[in-house]
């Protein structure tokens, strides 16, 4: 019964509650009225019959007394109307039955023994004695048959029943409305759960009709909604965002299962394999692995399920489903899904640029960048390679080692574009030239290396001598202009009894210094005496050397006079030069480390110390600088593009209070081009200030009229491979004069180098040359000395 | 059961006195008579008077023996009854109620009329003489079938000033008569 109820709706449930109680009160109202009413009926008629039987007792108390039964029986008659008396009895003093009313249904009792009022069932029975002063002289007995009148009562309690339930029918017809007041708001709020719930739709909400408790009810389960939209938006939101990481993560990211069977993978992933994320499910990894990596992703596989705890890598192939084929760098790791199942979570990140540029960088750390050939530390590889293959087999082979002659004016006069360019197109003129399986490489600079296996030494020079002359054959054009190239060449033997890789490679440079100190452009075969020459003459050790020759004074200034070519010398002329005094004493002439010191950039503090110690010489003889005239100072290109030089000779001249007019220094026409405009800036500066320029060796580098337009110099110096032949040459004499000329027509001064006697000088003060140089004048002394 | 012992009982006594049926037959009708004496006190107010008794007087021939002994114990209006029996109607005095009894068998009773006068001025008369109402007496006893009925003389009661209840009046035949101009 309670579960049925329960599983009523609250509308139904009111209804039933409503006629439930109404029915009940109904029951409660018909049992109490019929109670009542039976006890009315009982006391009323009680009440009439006692009073009835009163009135017969009393009138009759002369018909008992005097025995007149008729008249009792008169009196008696008086009752038969009475509708629901059954019978009616008079008894006499001694009990016995007087008279009776007469009536069928009257039926007496014979004596009064045990009458007595009371109702028996639906009769009344009363008992009246008839008292005359205290003494009971008869008895009166009536009975009544309260059926009728009940029946009467009840038919009236069926008609109020009727009544009230017509009634109630009406006030439940009225209050149904109410019920429904009562249960929709209910219902409505039940069918916006179950749609809510149904749906998942959390912006619905639940209409308020009241502000009783349903209204409450409303509004709490309207601020639930708002909660739950809310968190669901915040949830849905963070989903949101996990799932774009997830699918937008610049790697792929798959889930496989044991077998390696995708379950799952990531937008991106599917993107990168050229399929659907639907179409990869199902499929296995391998079906995209490269045919080579097959057994290395198996075992990769096993080695995750062997160890689950640890964070695998692997790197990778995979064929994408258009045939390209990307690196991948896979890392796995084994997770349990919540059911407790293990499977294998794979992220694939694509490294294919990464292992490109690795593989350049490889190619890059072996090979030279300008010519694609094997660079040096790639070829002192083969070296030590070929060494062992000698040691082990006793086979020979050998090493050539290259170096261009005329590089330096190219790349100094063209820049380094054409020098870059040069160095390439010769790369490419050597490789014709040289057997597949020897190695051709660039070992830095202006100098390469050619590893010829298997070969013997007469066949070395051989194919020496034919790069020698490819190389002098070739031509470089650059911006309509043509240069020739020379090569010098020095061959090292490799074979049982050769040293390490740097041994032969050293044997080779030696070989190759002694080819260039021969002459140049010709192919030197290694001796042992060539390596003497280069450890004494080498530029290498030169470095240290000139490092620690600034420290320990090993250098020394010496002066070499230059006289005016037209008039007697009266004043001091000279220019400064610089010697090294080695352990032994001896002087080095500066052929022998500038070139170094140019290459390995300590031209600028040699410069320094020279302009430094020169001019505190002139400081601290005050004699020599009375009589001087002009000094002159070399400056090197790279002193020349310093930037703190200018700033340097500034702080010289004021620390030594040295006549700027005095000095003079001395730049190369290639070292000035390099950098024309700062040179010009920095000339300009010390002229500023009263210094002098010449341009050195004017001749016989590019020696562009020009260039000597643009540079603001004072002094031009021709170039002493004219002036010492000039007496014989009659180009070289040409030259000198009209360089002399053209000199003069700008308005610079002239000097020759290389006054080697008298004609000589005789010819240039023909010439109208300003000022000579040169052991036929002066050879260079200590400052000391002049 | 009372009523099959009483009517045993008078079996009985019926069997053991047959030969005295006559006689027995005499008395019961006295007894009623004397029970209905004493009933008149209850329908009948007489005047006020000063006797500290109720006085039933039995004038001439007394028929009921003992049978009237009881009432002696009995009062009206808080009076206790008193018998008294006179031999003629002359002697009588005091009486509430004067009973003479048949003249059949006393003939040389003087006539109702004659006793309502004089000294039986505030008494019920009553007796068994026939037309003793119709003659001027107050109740006489007539009997009908063998039943004691009653003849009332309202005028003579009311000429005594004596009251009577209504009651007693439906029991009883008014008759009219005997008055003394």
């Amino acid at each position: 019964m309670s579960k049925f109820f329960a599983q009523l709706s609250i509308k139904s449930k009111l209804f039933a509650i409503a006629i439930t109680s109404s029915l009940f009160s109904m029951l409660l109202a018909l049992v109490i009225l019929v109670a009542i009413n039976i006890n009315e009926v009982k006391r009323k008629a009680l009440d009439d019959l006692l009073a009835v039987a009163g009135l017969i007792a009393n009138r009759s108390i002369a018909a008992v007394m005097f025995d007149d039964a008729n008249l009792a029986k008169e009196n008696l008659a008086s009752l038969a109307n009475l509708p629901d008396l059954r019978s009616a009895c008079v008894y006499d003093k001694e009990g016995g039955l007087f008279t009776a009313l007469d009536k069928p249904t009257t039926d007496c009792p014979a004596g009064l023994q045990g009458l007595r009022t009371h109702f028996d069932e639906l009769s009344l029975y009363v008992y009246q004695p008839m008292l005359l002063d205290d003494e009971t002289i008869g008895a009166v007995y009536l009975s009544s048959d309260l059926s009728t009148a009940f029946w009467r009562e009840l038919q009236f309690v069926g008609v109020v029943l009727l009544v009230l339930f017509v009634a109630l029918f009406i006030t439940f017809l009225l209050t149904a409305p109410l019920l429904n007041r009562v249960a929709k708001p209910i219902a409505q709020l039940a069918r916006t759960a179950q749609k809510v719930s149904r749906g998942h739709d959390y912006s619905l909400r639940a209409e308020k009709h009241s502000s009783d408790e349903m209204g409450i009810l409303v509004d709490a389960f309207n601020d639930m909604l708002d909660t739950v939209e809310t968190q669901n938006k915040a949830l849905v939101s963070v989903k949101n965002n996990y799932q774009a990481l997830y699918d937008n993560n610049p790697t792929m990211v798959f889930n496989l299962d044991m077998e390696g069977q995708i379950i799952s993978v990531n937008r991106f992933g599917a993107r990168q394999l050229g399929l659907g994320v639907e179409e990869l499910q199902g499929c296995s990894i391998f079906n995209f692995a490269h045919p080579e990596d097959l057994g290395n992703c198996n075992q990769f596989l096993q080695i995750c399920r062997n160890h689950p705890e640890q964070v695998h890598k692997l790197e990778s192939r995979i064929v994408c489903r258009n045939g390209n084929t990307i690196w991948v760098r896979e890392t796995a790791r084994l997770v349990k899904d919540e059911n407790n199942l293990p499977h294998l979570l794979l992220v694939c990140e694509d490294i294919t640029e990464t292992r490109r540029l690795s593989e350049k960088i490889a190619y890059q750390a072996s090979h030279d960048e300008l010519t694609g050939l094997v660079n040096r530390r790639q070829f002192d590889i083969h070296i030590q390679n070929l060494v062992l293959q000698a040691q082990a087999d006793n086979s020979n082979h050998v090493l050539c080692y290259l170096d261009l002659d005329q590089f330096k004016i190219v790349n100094d006069t063209c820049g380094h574009l054409a020098g870059d360019e040069l160095l390439r197109q010769l790369g490419e003129v050597l490789r014709q030239q040289v057997r597949k399986m020897d190695i051709l490489a660039r070992l830095g600079g202006d100098e390469f290396g050619i590893l010829m296996s298997y070969c013997s030494l007469e066949q070395a020079v051989v194919t020496g001598e034919k790069l020698r002359n490819a190389i002098c054959d070739f031509q470089f054009a650059w911006e309509n202009r043509s240069f020739s190239i020379g090569v010098s060449i020095g061959v090292a033997p490799i074979n049982r009894s050769s040293g390490n890789a740097v041994d032969v490679l050293k044997e080779a440079d030696a070989a190759c210094y002694a080819a260039k100190e021969k002459g140049r452009n010709r192919v030197h075969v290694f001796s042992p005496d060539d390596e003497e020459l280069t450890l004494r003459q080498g530029e290498m050790q030169w470095v240290e050397k000139i490092r620690l020759g600034i420290e320990q004074n090993r250098f020394q200034l010496f002066g070499q006079l230059i006289v005016p070519v037209t008039h007697n010398h009266e004043a001091l002329h000279f220019e400064t030069l610089i010697r090294y005094r080695d352990d032994q004493g001896k002087i080095i002439p500066p052929g022998a480390f500038l070139p170094a010191a140019e290459r390995y950039n300590m031209a600028p503090p040699l410069d320094r110390w020279v302009i430094a110690t020169l001019f505190e010489y002139l400081a601290t003889t005050p004699d020599l600088l009375r009589r001087l005239e002009m000094c002159s100072v070399n400056l090197s290109g790279l002193s020349l593009s310093d930037q703190t030089m200018l700033g340097f000779i500034g702080e010289q001249f004021q620390k030594w209070r040295i006549p700027t007019e005095k000095i003079c220094f001395e730049i190369t026409e290639t070292a000035a081009i390099s950098n024309l405009s700062y040179a010009r800036q920095f000339m300009e500066s010390l002229r500023g200030k009263g210094c002098s320029f010449s341009l050195d060796d004017f001749g016989s580098g590019l020696s562009s009229f020009a260039y000597l337009k643009n540079l603001p110099v004072d002094y031009l110096k021709i170039d002493g491979l004219f002036v010492k032949d000039i007496l014989e040459d009659r180009v070289d004499l040409t030259m000198v004069k009209s360089i002399n000329e053209v000199a003069h027509v700008m308005g610079k001064k002239t000097i020759a180098e290389f006054v080697e006697n008298e004609s000589i000088f005789d010819l240039l003060q023909t010439l109208g040359v300003n000022y000579a140089q040169g052991y036929g004048i002066a050879k260079p002394v200590p400052l000391r000395e002049l | 059961m009372r009523r099959i012992c009483v009517a045993f009982g008078w079996t009985v006594l019926c069997w053991c006195t047959a030969p005295k049926a006559q006689a027995e037959d005499n008395e019961l009708e006295y007894k009623v008579k004397g029970a209905y004496l004493y009933n008149f006190t209850k329908f009948i107010t007489w005047p006020a008077k000063a006797s500290p008794t109720f006085n039933i007087c039995i004038i001439g021939n007394d028929p009921f023996g003992h049978l009237l002994d009881p009432l002696e114990s009995k009062t009206v209006q808080d009076k206790p009854i008193k018998l008294i029996r006179y031999d003629s109607a002359k002697q009588a005095r005091d009486c509430d109620i004067a009973y003479f009894d048949n003249p059949d068998q006393r003939p040389e009773q003087p006539l109702a009329g004659v006793l309502t006068v004089g000294s039986l001025k505030t008494a019920l008369t009553v007796s068994s003489q026939p037309f003793f109402a119709e003659s001027g007496g107050m109740i006489g006893f007539v009997l009908d079938d063998a039943k004691v009925k009653l003849h009332i003389n309202l005028k003579a009661l009311k000429k005594n000033g004596l009251t009577v209840s209504a009651k007693l009046i439906e029991v009883a035949t008014l008759v009219e008569g005997g008055e003394v101009e």
